[in-house]
C-alpha cells in the first residue's frame, strides 16, 4: 500500500515536473524573443542615432552655407536682390555710351550663365595721351553693380594720336532669380 | 525524530520535547489509520519504528573465511536455505568475531530475519501521513545493544522482563548471539519462565556449542527472581543508576535516549525492506529533479523578467529616438533645399572671386611701359587678361644708332624687365637693321 502512494507522489512529482519543464521551455522561448527585441532595439537605436547624427552635421552644413550665401549678399550689398533684369545691364550701357564721347561703343547682345549676365563692350577711339586711358578704366570701374570689367587694352601709336581699342565686360548677377 | 512504539494493542508516539531530552511527548493510536491521524498532526519529518514482527527469526550461523563480496553471496544463500519458511524475508545481519575449529577459521554471523508484509501497514501510515521512516527494527535487538554495553567479557545469558513478553539473549562474549521472545503476561519470573531460560541455555550449549557463564535477570520486579531455579549462576542487572526501574515505562525511556544517541550505529538492527528504500530513493531523485527544474524555471523567470524591463526600456528609448528622427526630418530638405541654393550660388561666388582677385589690366601696362624710356618708341601695346594672368604684348623700335648700341640698350631693357618679380618675359626679339623689337610679358596673377 506503500508503495501506491509513493508512486503516486513520484507520479505527483513528474507531473509537477512536466510543467515545469514545459514552463521552462515557454521562459526560454520568451527570453529568446526578448533578448532578440533588446539585440533589434539596439541596432534600431544605434542606426536611429546615426541618423540624427547625420541629420545634426547637415544642419551645421546648412548654417554654415546660409552664411557664406548672407556673406556674399553681404558683399554684393543685397543688388542682386533688387536685380531689375537684363535692361539694367543695357542702361549701363548707354551711360558709357553717353559719358565717354567721341569714342565708338560696339552693340552685342547679352548673354546669360549660371545666374551671371555678360554684355561685351569694345570701345574704339583716339585720345591724345595715355593718362586718359586711366580716367577711362577708373570711371569704368565705379560702376557696381552691374560693374564693369576691362579684359584688354590696345594702343597704337600715331603721329599725333593714340589708337586705343577698350574691350571689357558689363556683368550683372541674377540673384532674385537664385533666391 | 518520531519514535512509534508497536505494542500489544496500541501505538505509542513519542517526541522528544528538546533535543537530546529525555522528557517525550507522548500520543496513543489504537490503529494503523489513528497513527496516519497523529502523525499527519506532527511536523516532524523523521519516524523511526520499533514494531512487533511475529515473524521475527534469528540464527548464528559459521561461514568458511572469504573474500568480503562473496561472504555477503553466502550469507544471502544460507539465509534462504535457514529462513525458506519466510516468503519475502527482510534480512539484516552482523559479522561477529571469528571462530577456529580443528585449525579453521570462520566467519560467525549473526543473522535476523522478518516477513516483509508485516512493515507494510506501519510503513503505509506513516507514508500516507507525510513522513518518512527511517528506521524500523523490534525493541529486544535494540536493547540488546544497551545490555552489550553493561556486560563482561564472558559468555552471558541475559533474561528480560518486558511487558507482555519475556526476552532472551545470548551474548558470546559481547557479540549478540541469540534472542528468543516469549510472549508472557505475568510481571517478573515464575516457575515456566524458569523453565524456558534453563531449556535456551541448554539449547545454546548443545546446538550453539556456547556455554553462558551466568544468567543476569533484568527486571523492574526484582522481588520475583528465584536465583536458585537457574541451572548456571545467576545475578540481577542493573542499567544506569537503577533508580528509575519501578516506573511502568522505564525500559522504554532508557531505548528512546539509546536510540537517540546511537541511531547510526544501528544500521545493522534496521528492518526497512529495499523496496521502500528504492521508492524513497526515487522520490529523492524526482524530488531533486523537480527542485532543479524550478530552480531553473526561477532563474529562467528572473531572466525574462529583467530582459522584459530591458525591452520596455528599448522600445521606449526606440520610440524616443523615432519621435527625434521625426523632429529632424525637416533638417533633410532644408539642407538639401540649401546645397540647391549653394550650388546655385557656386558658379556666381567663384566667377566674383576671380574678378576681385584678378589684377587689372591698365595699371599692369602702365608699369610694363614705365621701363620704356626716351631710348625707346613703342608702336604697339597690346595688354590682355588671358587665364595665366595678364600678356602684355609690345612693338617698337630702338632709338640708338649701331648694332652694339642697338643690343646694348635692348639687352638692358629686357635685364630690367627680368628683374621685375612680377613679370615673365615670354618672347622677346629684335631686328638689327630695322631697329624693330617685339617683346611679350607676362603678369602672373
Amino acid at each position: 500500500m506503500y508503495k501506491q502512494v509513493l508512486q503516486k507522489k513520484v507520479k505527483k512529482i513528474g507531473i509537477g515536473f512536466n510543467i515545469i519543464a514545459a514552463l521552462v521551455l515557454l521562459l526560454i522561448g520568451t527570453n529568446s524573443v526578448l533578448v532578440s527585441y533588446i539585440k533589434y532595439g539596439n541596432e534600431a537605436i544605434k542606426q536611429l542615432n546615426d541618423i540624427i547624427s547625420v541629420a545634426t552635421r547637415l544642419e551645421n552644413d546648412k548654417i554654415k552655407i546660409e552664411q557664406v550665401i548672407n556673406s556674399f549678399q553681404e558683399i554684393i550689398g543685397g543688388y542682386g536682390v533688387k536685380f531689375y533684369g537684363i535692361v539694367s545691364l543695357y542702361r549701363t550701357y548707354d551711360e558709357i555710351s553717353r559719358t565717354i564721347k567721341g569714342f565708338s561703343l560696339d552693340f552685342v547682345p547679352a548673354k546669360s550663365e549660371n545666374y551671371i549676365i555678360k554684355l561685351p563692350i569694345t570701345l574704339k577711339g583716339k585720345i591724345k595721351n595715355k593718362e586718359l586711358i586711366l580716367a577711362m578704366t577708373e570711371y569704368l570701374q565705379t560702376h557696381n553693380y552691374p560693374f564693369v570689367t576691362i579684359s584688354s587694352i590696345m594702343l597704337k601709336m600715331g603721329e599725333k594720336d593714340l589708337d586705343i581699342v577698350m574691350s571689357g565686360e558689363i556683368i550683372s548677377y541674377d540673384l532674385k532669380s537664385i533666391l | 525524530m518520531i519514535y512509534v512504539l508497536q505494542k500489544e494493542t496500541h501505538f505509542d508516539v513519542l517526541i522528544p520535547r528538546g533535543k537530546g531530552s529525555l522528557s517525550f511527548q507522548k500520543y496513543k493510536a489504537s490503529d494503523y489509520n489513528e497513527l496516519n491521524n497523529v502523525l499527519s498532526k506532527i511536523k516532524e519529518k523523521h519516524v523511526a519504528v520499533l514494531g512487533r514482527f511475529p515473524s521475527f527469526l534469528n540464527e548464528l550461523i559459521t561461514i568458511p573465511k572469504v573474500k568480503e563480496n562473496l561472504l555477503q553471496k553466502l550469507i544471502l544463500r544460507e539465509a534462504k536455505n535457514r529462513f525458506s519458511n519466510i516468503k519475502a524475508p527482510i534480512l539484516t545481519h552482523k559479522k561477529l568475531t571469528d571462530i577456529t575449529k580443528e585449525g579453521v577459521t570462520f566467519n560467525q554471523v549473526f543473522l535476523c530475519v522478518i516477513e516483509t508484509e508485516e512493515t507494510d501497514e506501519i510503513l503505509s501510515a506513516i507514508v500516507s501521513a507525510g513522513k518518512e521512516c527511517v528506521y524500523i527494527s523490534i525493541l529486544s535487538l535494540v536493547l540488546s545493544q544497551i545490555i552489550k554495553g553493561y556486560l563482561e567479557s564472558e559468555n552471558c545469558f541475559v533474561a528480560c522482563d518486558l511487558p507482555h513478553e519475556k526476552v532472551f539473549m545470548l551474548f558470546s562474549p559481547n557479540d549478540l548471539s541469540l534472542v528468543r521472545i516469549i510472549p508472557s503476561e505475568t510481571k517478573g519470573f515464575d516457575l515456566i519462565d524458569y523453565e524456558n531460560i534453563n531449556q535456551t541455555i541448554s539449547f545454546c550449549r548443545e546446538s550453539l556449542r556456547i556455554f553462558p557463564s551466568k544468567v543476569l535477570f533484568y527486571t523492574p520486579a526484582k522481588d520475583t527472581v528465584d536465583f536458585s531455579k537457574s541451572i548456571i549462576p545467576s545475578e540481577l542487572l542493573t542499567i544506569g543508576s537503577g533508580k528509575d526501574e519501578l516506573e511502568e515505562d522505564y525500559i522504554e525511556k532508557t531505548i528512546l535516549e539509546f536510540l537517540d544517541k546511537k541511531f547510526k550505529e544501528l544500521t545493522w538492527t534496521n528492518f526497512l525492506p529495499s523496496a521502500y528504500l528504492t521508492a524513497k530513493k526515487k522520490l529523492k531523485v524526482y524530488s531533486g529533479v523537480f527542485l532543479f527544474g524550478s530552480l531553473v524555471a526561477a532563474v529562467m523567470f528572473y531572466y525574462v523578467f529583467t530582459n522584459g524591463i530591458k525591452a520596455k526600456q528599448t522600445m521606449e528609448e526606440v520610440g524616443l529616438f523615432e519621435r527625434r528622427v521625426q523632429a529632424m526630418l525637416p533638417v533633410f530638405e532644408e539642407y538639401k533645399k540649401a546645397k540647391d541654393r549653394l550650388d546655385k550660388f557656386l558658379p556666381v561666388i567663384d566667377f566674383h572671386n576671380r574678378i576681385l582677385s584678378a589684377r587689372q589690366v591698365y595699371p599692369v601696362m602702365d608699369s610694363v611701359l614705365n621701363f620704356f624710356d626716351n631710348k625707346y618708341r613703342i608702336s604697339e601695346v597690346d595688354a590682355k587678361r588671358e587665364d595665366a594672368g595678364i600678356t602684355v604684348r609690345i612693338k617698337g623700335t630702338v632709338v640708338a644708332e649701331g648694332i652694339g648700341f642697338i643690343l646694348q640698350d635692348f639687352d638692358k631693357l629686357i635685364e630690367a624687365l627680368s628683374k621685375n618679380p612680377g613679370f615673365k618675359i615670354i618672347q622677346s626679339s629684335i631686328d638689327v637693321k630695322t631697329k624693330n623689337f617685339s617683346i611679350v610679358i607676362q603678369a602672373s596673377n
